[in-house]
């Protein structure tokens, strides 16, 4: 099964896709080089925005500043701004990815008794990720005209909603687990630790800030 | 699983469309693909005028933007002026001349101004920016009697005089904002003064040096902020949080002397401090 045909099944045949996928052993290789695409494209059209923000900053500036600080800065940020960000999205994504994976695979195998591996898990939850092409789309809309940004919100919301229903997927296949504990799983158990983490973090922060400032 | 590949190929080419679309739009929109900066010079020589000059006042006012001023060995040229940029309002220049002194008056509304001034006549100079930044460079082909900068409301000045320069007296002024200075080794025909006052900023003094036997005088003062003073060989006279006073040995009976007058409202003096270190 190429990458291509893991790509576009994982989308219209999720259950065939990932279930083809599991028999033939499919590296996480594919996966990553999935993830890489998406985030590394997404993030990199982010930094373009940032890029151009901070142009328009410049240039209005630029005036006051003898005019010394525009374009020459201008071409930098247009290079600097979108690979920082591209490199930056998908570690963070990819550090997203291996704990969630980590959390639904501890569940799914501990608490509801799953027969799947964590290479299943992380791999076919990499490929679940394939829906946020569409935040790449919607982003390019927006840039088309502005009167489009409403679309581009709801192609955003359409790939959270997908990903999440093929995450889910992912874990149903790999755990061979029901539908409704595949979801506990591989939504609800990572977001409950997402939420303690952080409710943890922001009672912590002004205790660990006193501490240090005393 | 047949329309599998295509869709796949689909969602590849997507992806690549919209980064090569935002690419091509943020590319255009922020201008890196611009058109070349136009440039327009103005310069008068002394062959085009009638009689001698020995003595140039220029006085010129740029509103918004940037005044970069220098100066070469020709004695020949009075001024060039050359305005970079596009669809910049045209600057108005007049000059008269009566009894050896050549009076200039240069207006600008806005614009990116780079003045190169001749080595052959006296020069008093007065330049000021509303919003923006003046640039000036004495070296070894300028001689200035007197020379203002003045940024009236928001913007820095630079000023380096350089080994040889021959100038009376400086006076820089920025009402909020910074001045930079660098005095090495000036030519000092007789006692000269360079006075810099930022009411809310800071003055930079990056080097303060001096050819023997004459002598030098810094006085720097701050109403609120602080002073960072390295005294670097002067003898210090005077060294507070807001007040500062540093001399050359031997400053009474040198038999020329150069004063250096350093005053800031709200914020800091450096003295020959490494520029990271910033202001207290």
């Amino acid at each position: 099964m190429g990458f291509l045909s893991k790509l576009g099944g994982t989308l219209i045949e999720p259950i065939h896709t990932f279930d083809r996928m599991l028999d033939e052993g499919a590296s996480f290789l594919g996966a990553l080089a999935a993830v890489a695409l998406i985030f590394g494209i997404l993030g990199g059209m982010a930094g373009m925005g940032i890029a151009k923000l901070a142009a328009a900053f410049f240039a209005s500036t630029g005036p006051w500043l003898g005019g010394a600080v525009f374009p020459q800065a201008a071409v930098q940020l247009f290079f600097i701004f979108p690979i920082a960000l591209g490199v930056l999205s998908f570690v963070c994504v990819l550090l997203f990815w291996l704990i969630s994976s980590a959390i639904s695979h501890f569940c799914a195998r501990v608490v509801f008794g799953g027969e799947g591996s964590f290479a299943q898990v992380f791999t076919l939850q990499g490929y679940a990720a394939t829906p946020f092409f569409l935040v790449a789309v919607g982003l390019a809309l927006g840039w088309l005209n502005l009167f489009l940004l409403p679309y581009a919100a709801f192609l955003g919301l359409t790939a959270v909603f997908w990903t999440v229903l093929l995450l889910v997927i992912a874990v149903e296949r790999s755990h061979r687990i029901s539908f409704g504990r595949a979801f506990v799983s591989a939504f609800v158990a990572p977001l409950l630790v997402y939420l303690v983490l952080f409710t943890g973090l922001t009672w912590a922060a002004p205790l660990m800030w006193g501490g240090f400032w005393g | 699983m047949k329309g599998s590949p295509i869709l796949g190929s689909v969602i590849i080419g997507l992806l690549l469309l919209s980064l090569a679309y935002t690419a091509a739009s943020v590319y255009t929109a922020m201008g890196v693909e611009r058109k070349p900066e136009a440039f327009r010079e103005y310069a008068l020589t002394k062959p085009r005028l009638v009689g001698e000059v020995v003595h140039v006042q220029f006085d010129m006012t740029v509103k918004r933007g940037g005044v970069n001023m220098s100066f070469v060995e020709d004695a020949g040229l009075l001024y060039k002026i050359i305005v970079k940029g596009n669809n910049i309002p045209e600057p108005s220049i007049s000059y008269t001349q009566m009894d050896g002194v050549l009076a200039v008056k240069v207006f600008a509304e806005e614009g990116e101004f780079e003045v190169i001034l001749g080595s052959g006549q006296v020069y008093s100079l007065a330049v000021e920016v509303g919003v923006g930044g003046v640039s000036v460079r004495l070296t070894e082909d300028s001689t200035v009697d007197s020379l203002k900068l003045h940024v009236a409301y928001l913007g820095g000045t630079s000023l380096e005089a350089l080994e040889g320069a021959s100038f009376n007296r400086l006076e820089l002024r920025a009402n909020t904002g910074g001045i930079r200075l660098k005095v090495e080794r000036p030519n000092l025909q007789e006692n000269a003064l360079v006075s810099a006052r930022v009411e809310v900023g800071g003055i930079q003094l990056e080097s303060f040096t001096l050819t023997p036997p004459a002598g030098g005088r810094l006085t720097a003062l701050v109403d609120t902020g602080g002073i960072a003073l390295n005294s670097r060989g002067f003898q210090v006279v005077k060294s507070t949080a807001l007040e500062s006073e540093i001399r050359t040995p031997g400053y009474e009976e040198a038999p020329t002397r150069l004063d250096v007058d350093l005053q800031v409202g709200v914020g800091g003096i450096a003295i020959n401090q490494p520029y990271s270190l910033g202001f207290p």
